[in-house]
């Protein structure tokens, strides 16, 4: 007793010296304009770029919980305001520090959703999800995120066990991001993936790659959410396991409502019409190559849709007409495209490419629309997979 | 009346003993420093100087390191963190079992007064963490030379080899028995490769525990394979590499 005592104080009271708290992280200069935050999954940062005149490299942010270890970080999304970013810590990463007691990394352990500061990129709230998180996306008002998750252990137990289907389903995780509770975590299909919200946001499609579907998800109630259908990507549907389509991205019109459809295996882009239900037949347009996660213009009027598979492309497709036109994406600037990321002005886009996963780092590649020509690249990190806007914390 | 006189001088006594009111920051934070209730978890046996001296020219042989002028650096962990308070919360969850100082927690704010009053220079650069991803046999070396380093190092934990005597806590194995009773002798998966993965890695990598890890700054290659032999004096396998 008297050691607490003395240990304490009687009183339990510190006086604190003036300047006593400890330091913040300082808001970095580069965060009065206008950039975007890049995922690098290999080397565990976020890259923060520039591309105004051109592409430079602002800093380079390390996120995750374990600072020795790589974890993944793998897609985000930034608040409309650009007020905070979060990001899927995935926890899959192959080939990361091995011993007698294995790797870490292996998909085997949750993922969890991170939300960082948007000026500053320092941590402000985690939530656990399920392991393998695949892409994030948010509501229009920022308040709600969207996880999928690209579990391929599921399937793979699936297959093994020839248990109940639903067994393979990996979930649908949504995320309150003010209080960063989970509201839900919701099993809806094999490896989902790409993810998009309809105008009103009472509906959710998810692409489900290896079992050549997407999902139609009500997500009216985000604590209940309920698949209400499951449509095969095309007339042809591979079994679990072994997809012909592998449906992987998709995009919702803002013209019309339409889902359209990246196929990694087929090297397509296929287009689901929510008026009737279905996938359009009529609306198949091959790009040749895996196709990646794609964006429209304001008006829906154009769909640009990146492809890796030997030469990187991104393929412009006229809406109406389906017409498509092709440009090449020089290797020196960019390998293995991801995603493509339309800027605020409406006439310029960026390409975020991977790299090759080992010594070659990704990058990001700025695009000059109205010209559909190449206006600079710059190197970021290792498997670089999604980029979100920020605006300058001045207009904030 | 003599009786309660009497009584009041004892409790005088006391109070002057506890030295009532308020204590200073740097006091408490100087304690804490070397105490393991700088965690809030009871089982934790570890304190901040278990792992880190806070002297200008170290000479213990510890996995942290030192925090003189820590407050002063830019970074931490090898750079992979920005603030002081995030990297000392690391310490505190990874090691210690402990929940994470919220910034105004007073215990941690003392802490910080005491390692701001350790910082006398206006800046300090970042240090270097080189973390030996994949695991390797480590050529021994030098067994004599070894025991000086196991003493300094692994035995401030662990105690004395075989016996452990002297360990921070039964919950710190008895090296090298633990990993030969655990693992056998097996080159690839046995004591050896264990004992080197837990040395470089610690609790992280899949591995588990509270034990911090050695990066190739705190012990290098030649040090850690001086300790092998040593080792090898206590059973520890010898390495398999021609």
């Amino acid at each position: 007793m008297l050691g607490v005592l003395l240990f304490s104080g009687c009183g339990a009271d510190i006086k604190f010296p003036v300047l006593s708290e400890w330091p913040t992280a300082a808001i970095p200069d580069y965060a009065h304009s206008a950039r975007y935050a890049i995922t690098d999954n290999l080397s565990d940062t976020l890259s923060v770029v520039s591309t105004d005149p051109a592409p430079v490299v602002y800093g380079t942010v390390p996120v995750g919980d374990i600072p020795v270890e790589l974890e993944g970080p793998h897609h985000l999304a930034s608040a409309p305001d650009g007020s905070f970013v979060v990001f899927n810590l995935s926890n899959y990463v192959p080939g990361t520090g091995s011993g007698p007691h294995g790797s870490h990394g292996t998909g085997t352990v949750p993922g969890s959703l991170v939300r960082l500061d948007g000026a500053t990129l320092q941590e402000q709230g985690e939530t656990l999800v399920d392991r393998s998180p695949g892409d994030v996306i948010l509501s229009k008002d920022g308040q709600t995120a969207f996880v999928t998750h690209y579990d391929l252990l599921k399937v793979q137990s699936q297959m093994l066990t020839g248990g109940a289907a639903e067994t393979a389903y990996s979930s649908l995780a949504i995320i309150d991001t003010e209080s960063m509770r989970r509201l839900s975590l919701q099993p809806i299909c094999p490896t989902s993936h790409g993810e998009g919200l309809s105008a009103d946001e009472k509906t959710l499609y998810v692409t489900c790659s290896l079992s050549d579907q997407i999902v139609v998800v009500d997500v009216t109630d985000h604590n209940r959410p309920n698949v209400t259908s499951r449509v095969a990507v095309g007339p042809m549907p591979g079994p679990l396991g072994t997809p012909n389509y592998w449906p992987y991205a998709l995009t919702v019109s803002p013209k019309d409502g339409s889902v359209w459809v990246s196929d990694n295996k087929s090297g397509d882009v296929r287009v689901y019409d929510p008026t009737t239900g279905q996938m359009d037949p009529a609306r198949v347009i091959f790009v040749g190559g895996v196709a990646m996660f794609g964006a429209f213009t304001a008006d829906g009027g154009t769909y640009y849709v990146p492809h890796q598979g030997g030469n990187d492309l991104v393929t412009a497709i006229d809406t109406q007409t389906l017409t498509t036109r092709d440009l090449a994406l020089p290797s020196t600037a960019c390998l293995n495209a991801h995603a493509l990321v339309m800027m605020p002005d409406g006439v310029q886009a960026l390409v975020v490419c991977e790299g090759d996963h080992m010594t070659r780092p990704g990058s990001m590649v700025t695009l000059q629309l109205p010209s559909f020509s190449i206006s600079g690249f710059v190197n970021v990190g290792m498997f670089a997979d999604g980029a979100a806007y920020l605006p300058p914390i001045s207009s904030n | 009346m003599f009786r309660r006189v009497e009584s009041f001088a004892a409790i005088l006594a006391v109070v002057a003993l506890c030295d009532c009111g308020p204590r200073a920051a740097l006091d408490v934070g100087r304690d804490l420093f070397s105490s393991t209730s700088v965690s809030s978890a009871p089982p934790n046996r570890f304190t901040c100087a278990t792992c880190h001296e806070i002297v200008s020219n170290p000479t213990k042989l510890r996995p942290g390191y030192t925090l003189f002028d820590a407050a002063v650096r830019p970074s931490y962990w090898g750079a992979t963190i920005e603030t002081l308070l995030e990297a000392t919360n690391e310490c505190l969850v990874q090691f210690m079992r402990s929940k994470p100082f919220d910034a105004s927690d007073e215990n941690g704010r003392a802490l910080f007064v005491y390692l701001q009053s350790e910082a006398p220079d206006p800046s300090s650069p970042a240090l270097p963490l080189t973390v030996v991803q994949n695991i390797v046999d480590v050529p021994s070396g030098d067994a004599t030379a070894g025991e000086s380093l196991f003493r300094n190092s692994c035995g401030v934990c662990h105690g004395d080899p075989h016996t452990g005597a002297g360990r921070i806590s039964t919950e710190a194995s008895i090296v090298p028995d633990a990993s030969l009773q655990s693992f056998g002798s097996d080159p690839v998966k046995g004591a050896r490769p264990v004992v080197i993965e837990k040395v470089q890695h610690g609790k992280f990598f899949n591995i588990s525990g509270t034990m911090p890890l050695f990066s190739l700054e705190a012990l290098s290659d030649v040090q850690l394979g001086d300790i092998l032999a040593y080792l090898e004096g206590f059973g520890l396998p010898p390495s398999a590499s021609p």
